[in-house]
């Protein structure tokens, strides 16, 4: 609901000249109780660590207030007040009797079990896959599954799907994993700069869009009407790719559309160096050290929340059971061998390594949300993130006692600064049901989650 | 088979329906009893019927989804076909009745004539395998183009070698391939990233064309043919099989539109051929169906090409396979295999060893592999290089010039250039490129002691015993053992105070407790015998100053010492060797897991290659004229 007295971001600019970078205006800003169109909205992500946590380098020692943190989230202490550190939240559906990792990764983020088999198949969709689902058409990608990790071998009865991704859009369907920056930075941004939203304008309904005459309109038209005809000669689970295919033939038309009209109306401007502008690399687009890659990654999956091209997000380090070397940080072993560390200190160490650097990285990107302003908040103020790993300890395979923290302020939902120990076993949905509601996804359950994580007491 | 059951539950039903209309309704129900008892005695095996009652009487109450008492569930296999599929828990359940031990004594017991009929039924239904008679080629699955099959398809289609593809998302991995139907999904994103490579071809076909003067298409777009017959060549590439006239139509339609935009000739060509490059034909693997046919029934010529031409070069088929499919005459048995034949000994046929061989002997993660430097000072990019360029000579030598597959195992030859040479301690080979070298002994020669497999079993820093014996047990010669458990002890539990051990004491150790000894009993002694290449796959007498000791028992007794001897243990294997590489073979050309009437293939391909020397074509040969590869059924819809 928009009050009568807000200036209306784009009836001001027209006046003032579209070329003139502007301050947030006070005139603008909603109002303390947070008018719902003014309010940036909140956006989620899922960050997926494998191989298990070194717990001891980690969970606090007391709940309550975090004092001084433990190595591995030592890069947190900048950003420590939007840092909530979960305890003892489990996910026993991530168990399997016959391995370890498989079902860790592909089941982390759905809430139930993978089925046992070559053949991939999840219990349900994954929880940002959800949100995107019920509330990602607002913006013009729904959501991103990114990763630097090409896919990965299965192994015990397991299809390598199961530890190469995390997002599922249906039981069968991974969404699409994205590796490259150049080319995700192209795909989302459509060769245009990406622009400072304007929260004012949310709640304006756009104009459908316009029958167009195009000849790309007519090749996706004809091509969309032969798949149909394709489609009723095939079985059920293949009929199920075809339907992929028509949804994907749809987000090639929205992006045509866009290109000739700017159908995201909340778009103002560009931003003015409210961080250093991406350096993609030239070639492929990949950058050469792990590192630049995971920070160039973050920093799209930053610029697409900042310029709200898409509000959900789910990135994964690596595959589940990678066995990604880290020589330049001193951890040159194989990182799924290191993780069954049979307690020797050599082991801990480089797995705490591992487990730092990952978390540096994440810092990282925090500490550039908190500089981002989205007009009295910031986007770390905004965002709702959810870090953690399907396996405790990767030498036990256990999957209570999770390493979960989330970062974000959750626009106002979330009071960091904590360290929260819930009751033994208490499911990590409950979590993921929270986080739902905060996007404004209200579901009885999710998963086996038994209600919603209390977060706010 | 449930419609089935259906229809004739119908057809009995039918008659009693019919007769007089008020019935009363114990009558009606004596009727219908009578009835299913007469049913059951004249189908005694009848699923639906008989089985499942019984099944449901004696078994289910306990074995079902939710209790799965004693880790049995007996009620997910709904139809014959799945317990015939599932025969390791249905022998057990088949001896647990035979024995009575099952229902247990405090349970209501079957009447005898009830246990025999389960018995014989199971006994049936679990020993019907006919090889004469094969009935299932499995469920079809649409194989979307995985990323190497889309590169090579745009390379035939084009002439343009762009490799777009490496940036697609990464295809899934299931039973060890990425080309398996049902694991390839296909999402939204996927879409966008067809549609930006289609017009990343046209750029090049068209705008840039004057800079790929090799494309064939390019001369022909060049030489003012019409759009009609371009859309016809193009279309028909593409599809790999002929269009239908309607459809050429409104391809044709979408360039007149753009003609009558005032494009020109080649911009309006452009939409045309985009439309092909982003169809689910060009995509995706379609075959033709037949509506309403139950029964399995050959897939048709072109279907056939392409199953044929995927499968041994990850591309679309090539003139001459269109031209016989054109003619019908693919199919024909001796014309099958003659063109299996020339495309094995054709140089695309290379496709066949990175992707296949590739991917089952684990090859692939070469260029992810990095030996820590501090120990290792002597690797380098070009040795890595060598290395992979080795396997991809020497295994494209065995397809191409048809040698035998135990050469896999053991050759006296390889391929090395200097560098390489020197790595293995072969001193008489000059200069960077590498060429077919004769080897002095055995300790090299095949792939289980090339450099590329014992550098990637081992780790980056050290040797892993273990991990080289399980890729040996599971890759080679089919026998994976279970998972390790987890929590696994640490191997110095047992304190020897002080005391320096070594890698074979420690996992001496940890095979004399009872949870790691039956797995590492038999992977140890096979990883032991490699101990003298190190992890980087150099030969070595000693490891930190002490003699290198290789020698193993296996479970059975038998003892044995270094490569030389595995190599000659793994040969006189060679039936089950030759039986888990057709097995994969089988999965990779299919692009499914196996079921249990592949056997029939696997027994014919293990027959075939031991009258043939085991020559590499008697399995893809046997695999090309079975069943399953030439035949399909419909989906369920």
């Amino acid at each position: 609901m928009k009050k009568p007295w807000m200036i209306n971001r784009r009836t001001f600019l027209r006046g003032a000249g579209a070329a003139v970078a502007l301050p947030w205006l006070e005139a603008m800003m909603p109002d303390a109780q947070g008018a719902s169109a003014a309010r940036p909205p909140v956006r989620l992500a899922f960050f997926y660590a494998p191989n298990g946590i070194v717990l001891d380098n980690w969970r606090p020692k007391a709940a309550g207030e975090l004092g001084e943190l433990l190595p591995i989230l030592k890069s947190l202490e900048p950003v420590k007040k939007n840092i909530l550190i979960l305890s003892d939240l489990a996910a026993d559906h991530c168990w399997s009797a016959v391995a370890g990792h498989e079902p860790s990764g592909g089941g982390f983020l759905v809430g139930a079990k993978c089925k046992h088999s070559e053949e991939p198949e999840v219990g349900g969709v994954s929880v940002d896959q959800l949100a995107a689902q019920k509330a990602g058409l607002k913006t013009p990608v729904d959501s991103l599954a990114l990763g630097i990790d090409p896919g990965m071998r299965g192994d015990h009865g397991y299809s390598g799907t199961y530890l190469s991704n995390i997002s599922w859009r249906s039981p069968n369907t991974p969404a699409a994993l994205e590796l490259n920056p150049r080319q995700l930075y192209e795909r989302i941004f459509r060769g245009r700069t990406p622009k400072r939203p304007d929260w004012n304008a949310l709640g304006i309904e756009e104009k459908p869009a316009a029958q167009s005459d195009s000849i790309e309109g007519s090749v996706l038209d004809l091509v969309r009407e032969d798949a149909r005809d394709l489609e009723t000669k095939l079985g059920f689970s293949d009929r199920r790719k075809l339907e992929e295919y028509f949804e994907g033939l749809r987000s090639v038309e929205r992006r045509i559309e866009d290109a000739s009209t700017d159908s995201h109306t909340h778009h103002q401007e560009g931003f003015k160096d409210d961080l250093p502008r991406l350096v993609l690399p030239d070639g492929r687009g990949i950058p050469s050290t792990y590192a630049e890659h995971v920070a160039l990654m973050l920093d799209i999956l930053t610029l697409a929340f900042q310029s709200d091209t898409t509000r959900f997000g789910s990135f994964l380090f690596s595959c589940e059971k990678s066995g990604r070397a880290y020589p330049e940080i001193g951890a040159a072993g194989s990182h799924h061998g290191t993780s069954h560390h049979q307690n020797k200190p050599d082991n801990l160490a480089k797995l705490t390594s591992i487990n730092t650097h990952h978390m540096e990285l994440f810092g990282r990107m925090l500490e550039r949300m908190s500089k981002i302003d989205e007009g009295g908040s910031t986007l770390l103020d905004n965002v709702m993130i959810c870090y953690g790993s399907g396996i405790s300890d990767s030498n036990k395979h256990n999957h209570d006692n999770l390493p979960v923290l989330v970062a974000g302020g959750g626009g106002g939902a979330v009071r960091g600064g904590r360290h929260i120990v819930y009751g033994k076993k208490t499911p990590i949905c409950n979590l993921y049901l929270e986080m739902l509601a905060r996007v404004g996804v209200d579901l009885p359950k999710f998963g086996d989650s038994t209600g919603r994580l209390d977060l706010l007491t | 088979m449930r419609a089935f059951a259906v229809l004739l539950l119908l057809s009995v039903a039918a008659p009693c329906l019919a007769q007089d209309k008020p019935k009363d309704p114990s009558q009606k129900e004596k009727d219908d009893a009578q009835a299913k008892a007469k049913f059951a005695a004249e189908n005694p095996f009848d699923f639906d019927r008989s089985i499942r009652t019984l099944l449901n009487k004696n078994c289910y109450r306990c074995h079902n989804e939710e209790k799965k008492k004693g880790n049995v569930n007996l009620q997910k296999d709904e139809n014959p076909r799945m317990i015939f599929e599932n025969p390791k828990v249905w022998l057990t359940a088949l001896e647990a009745l035979e024995q009575k031990q099952m229902p247990p004594k405090k349970e209501p017991q079957p009447a005898d004539a009830d246990r025999k009929l389960l018995i014989d039924f199971l006994k049936k239904t679990l020993n019907s395998l006919d090889c004469e008679h094969p009935r299932d080629p499995g469920k079809p699955s649409v194989r979307r183009l995985n990323r190497t099959e889309y590169d090579n398809s745009i390379r035939d289609l084009t002439g343009l070698d762009l490799h777009l593809a490496d940036d697609f998302t990464p295809d899934a991995s299931s039973y060890g391939f990425d080309n398996i139907g049902e694991a390839l999904a296909l999402s939204p994103v996927m879409v966008e990233q067809y549609h930006d490579a289609a017009r990343k071809v046209m750029l090049e076909l068209i705008d840039r064309k004057a800079k790929n003067p090799g494309s064939w298409l390019r001369v022909f777009l060049g030489e003012g043919v019409s759009a009609r017959v371009i859309i016809q060549v193009f279309a028909t590439r593409a599809f790999r099989r002929p269009v239908e006239p309607a459809l050429i139509d409104r391809l044709l339609g979408i360039y007149d539109k753009a003609r009558g935009k005032g494009l020109s000739h080649e911009a309006s060509v452009r939409p045309m051929l985009t439309a092909v490059l982003i169809s689910p034909r060009f995509l995706m693997r379609l075959e033709t169906a037949r509506p309403g046919v139950k029964e399995a029934y050959p897939v048709d010529d072109y279907d056939l090409a392409s199953r044929l031409s995927y499968f041994l070069w990850s591309a679309p088929p090539d003139d001459e396979l269109l031209r016989l499919a054109a003619k019908g005459r693919l199919s024909a048995s001796e014309v099958l295999e003659k063109q299996t034949r020339r495309m094995l000994a054709d140089p695309r046929s290379q496709e066949l060893v990175e992707n296949f061989m590739g991917q089952w002997l684990q090859l692939r993660g070469l260029s992810g592999h990095t030996p820590v430097a501090k120990k290792f000072p002597t690797f380098t990019e070009s040795l890595r290089s060598a290395m992979r360029q080795e396997m991809d000579l020497f295994l494209g030598e065995l397809v191409r010039k048809d040698r035998p597959l135990t050469e896999i195992v053991d050759a006296d030859y390889t391929y090395l250039n200097e560098e390489l040479a020197r790595h293995y301690g072969i001193d008489r080979v000059q200069g960077p490129e590498m060429r077919r070298v004769l080897l002095p002994d055995h300790r090299r020669g095949g792939a289980v002691t090339s450099a590329a497999v014992l550098m990637l079993q081992s780790d980056p820093e050290r040797n892993n015993v273990p991990r080289r014996g399980n890729y040996i047990a599971a890759s080679i010669l089919g026998t994976p053992p279970p998972p390790p458990p987890p929590d696994i002890p640490a191997l110095e539990d047992s304190k020897t105070a002080g005391k320096e051990q070594t890698l074979r004491q420690l996992l001496d150790l940890h095979r004399s407790k009872p949870e790691c000894f039956t797995c590492h009993s038999r992977i140890d002694p096979l990883g032991f015998s490699l101990e003298n290449f190190d992890a980087i796959g150099r030969w070595r007498d000693t490891d930190a100053g002490a003699p290198v000791d290789a020698s193993g028992m296996l479970p059975d007794g038998k003892a044995f010492r270094g490569p030389v001897e595995l190599k000659q243990i793994l040969l006189a294997r060679r039936d089950e060797f030759t039986k888990t590489l057709t097995g994969n073979l089988m999965i990779y050309a299919l692009g499914r897991g196996l079921q249990r009437e592949d056997d029939c293939v696997l027994r014919a391909a293990l027959e075939s290659a031991s009258k043939n020397g085991y020559r590499f074509s008697s399995l893809v040969v046997t695999i090309v004229q079975s069943f399953p590869f030439r035949h399909r059924r419909n989906p369920d819809y």
